[in-house]
């Protein structure tokens, strides 16, 4: 048991964002985080890494309380890639996934060859070592997910969340990027929890599902499990036949057209 | 691209050399350019009987010209180097609120500090009480007083439950300024007719330069420059915006309260021996910026130095170019200044050196 979160409320000028959420996140599992707009995933996110929060509650790792963590220790742990990216246009792609060693560099330095090492795994990783010297004006909007994506993998934190990676993406590069999730997922076992709404990929790449609807905690388990026609009706009130892929067992989710 | 081949690529990174090495010359041009505009005036003295005097200074002999002596230390020198320290201040401080606004029409007085500074110079001015105390002038003080409580009202507007929220921070700063200008207004309507000081400070000018001025500017540069270019890697990671920032481990709240407060007592320092002179604080950096790119790191001790340059030939200018009068330096940084800024603005000189 890695990470977790007790008993936590989040409300905001008195509209209740989440209510009495409890989870635990194990060490190296994909968890996906499915539901409406607006039902409290980035809300979620925003607690789990520390930029919000909870009105009662508590969110720790391994024993420690996130919130009493001094903002560079936490960054050592959980490391975040945002649903917004606004990237300033004018910089390199190496300068800002450097950025991502920000936490362990020293006020007076500007890190070392490791740091450089590192750096150069992980833009190899993403495939974006061939970039690194491109502005950010002059690359595509899958790139900048992957540089997105190669900044947090820099931190080297045993927890990664991700606030809908694929929602502005093209099919290639959806697979892309929850290929790479689950090669980090293996070669490093990092947790991962990653916010999505494309069920279908869900259940193929997440190896547990937590659905949230109106800020409660609707229903938590495998994907198979819990993917089914009454509880996706239920949570995204709208009309769906479920299929089974032929060839993984995964699910498939087919909107009914009325 | 392998490896190795990268990692000795990027060591640049860490240590860009081609722009340590065009720090290292612009700090040679200034002091270039200080010699010059020390030796230029109205008595020109020759250059290497200005080095030769210096020498003879620095050693202890004093067998040499004792004209000269007096006009290169009780007046050339203080002035050329309270103009470079003033255009350093200005342009460094434009230069991080820049980054820290995230806006590049951010400038030095953005925050109240140029009407903070005007009123507090109009108050003494107006009173009664004698603009010379003794021997000591009391406006830059005035002055200084009157920047330092505009940003300080200014910074405890915009705070709340520990936090400092800049865009609270810059309507406040608006608002702060319009309300000191129209009591600024207000005053010189009320007194005398004769408010040519005010006018002569609010257009900035060097004439009354002293060494002691230089000290006193200086207490207050030398430490915000080192501040602010400790800080500078996180003006940088500070550009993905705050709450990126804060995931990234930079200790925001802290970074934001460091770069204000050193970049608001530098300008403070800065403006109140010499007045207001506009668009050093904005050119410089936009300069730098368009030619060596937009690292924080380095855009900062590099317009500065800029800025220490351009104000200097503005004075030098200003000082000249009449015969015999003098031009207050803002009108020359704004003559100079504004057209060539238009002109960069035009041909976006977005020719990198690398």
């Amino acid at each position: 048991m890695v990470l977790q979160l007790r008993d936590i409320n989040l409300t905001y000028n008195q509209n209740l964002i989440l209510s009495n959420i409890n989870i635990n996140f194990n060490q190296g599992e994909i968890v996906g985080l499915v539901g409406k707009n607006g039902s409290g995933k980035t809300s979620m996110i925003n607690i789990i890494n520390g930029l919000q929060k909870p009105t009662s509650g508590i969110v720790s790792y391994n024993g420690e309380n996130i919130n009493s963590m001094s903002i560079k220790y936490r960054s050592k742990f959980i490391s975040v890639v945002p649903q917004k990216i606004n990237f300033p246009t004018d910089y390199k792609v190496i300068d800002l996934v450097y950025m991502g060693r920000n936490p362990y560099i020293d006020f007076f330095h500007m890190g070392s060859n490791e740091d450089l090492e590192i750096t150069y795994d992980v833009m190899e990783m993403t495939n974006i070592v061939n970039l690194s010297d491109k502005l950010i004006s002059e690359i595509s909007g899958g790139e900048i997910q992957r540089v997105a994506i190669a900044m947090a993998l820099n931190q080297r934190s045993p927890i990664l969340l991700l606030d809908e990676p694929t929602s502005n993406l093209d099919l290639v590069h959806q697979v892309m990027v929850l290929d790479l999730v689950k090669k980090l997922k293996n070669k490093y076992n990092t947790s991962i929890i990653l916010s999505i709404h494309d069920l279908t990929l869900a259940s193929k790449y997440c190896d547990r599902i937590v659905m949230l609807k109106d800020g409660i905690l609707f229903a938590e388990g495998k994907p198979l499990e819990i993917f089914n026609q009454q509880n996706i009706e239920d949570v995204f009130e709208a009309k769906v036949r479920i299929n089974k892929d032929p060839l993984d067992d995964s699910i498939l989710v087919i909107p009914e057209i009325i | 691209m392998n490896k190795q081949i990268f990692i000795q690529r990027k060591k640049n990174y860490l240590y860009d050399n081609f722009k340590v090495y065009w720090i290292i010359f612009l700090s040679f041009s200034l002091l270039l350019i200080g010699c010059i505009a020390v030796c230029i005036g109205s008595v020109n003295i020759p250059i290497l009987e200005l080095i030769g005097i210096i020498y003879d200074k620095i050693f202890g002999y004093h067998n040499s010209n004792t004209n000269f002596d007096v006009i290169i230390f009780k007046i050339r020198i203080p002035r050329v180097l309270l103009a470079g320290i003033v255009g350093f201040a200005l342009a460094m401080s434009g230069a991080t609120y820049q980054g820290l606004f995230r806006n590049n029409l951010a400038d030095p007085y953005l925050i109240g500090v140029a009407s903070g500074a005007g009123l507090g110079a109009t108050i003494i001015i107006v009173s009664p009480l004698p603009i010379y105390f003794g021997i000591i002038n009391v406006l830059p003080f005035g002055a200084f007083l009157g920047a330092i409580s505009c940003v300080m009202l200014a910074y405890f507007i915009s705070y709340k439950s520990n936090s400092l929220t800049l865009t609270t921070l810059l309507l406040a700063g608006i608002a702060i300024s319009s309300i000191c200008g129209a009591i600024t207004a207000l005053l010189m309507i009320g007194s005398d007719p004769d408010i040519r000081p005010v006018l002569s400070w609010l257009f900035g000018s060097f004439t009354s330069a002293r060494m002691e001025h230089v000290i006193l500017v200086l207490i207050y540069v030398i430490p915000s420059f080192l501040i602010i270019l400790g800080f500078s890697r996180y003006i940088n990671i500070l550009q993905l915006g705050e709450d990126h920032a804060m995931l990234l481990g930079v200790n925001i709240e802290y970074v934001k309260k460091a770069l204000i407060v050193s970049a608001s007592l530098a300008t403070a320092g800065a403006v109140s021996f010499c007045g207001l002179i506009g668009f050093v604080g904005l050119i410089a950096p936009h300069m730098v910026r368009l030619i060596w790119g937009t690292d924080y790191r380095y855009l900062i001790p590099l317009s500065s130095l800029v800025g220490a340059i351009f104000l200097i030939l503005a004075d030098l200018i200003a000082r000249t170019i009449l015969g015999s009068s003098e031009l207050p330096v803002g009108l020359v940084t704004a003559f100079c200044g504004g057209p060539f800024f238009l002109f960069v603005l035009r041909y976006q000189m977005r020719y990198r050196f690398k």
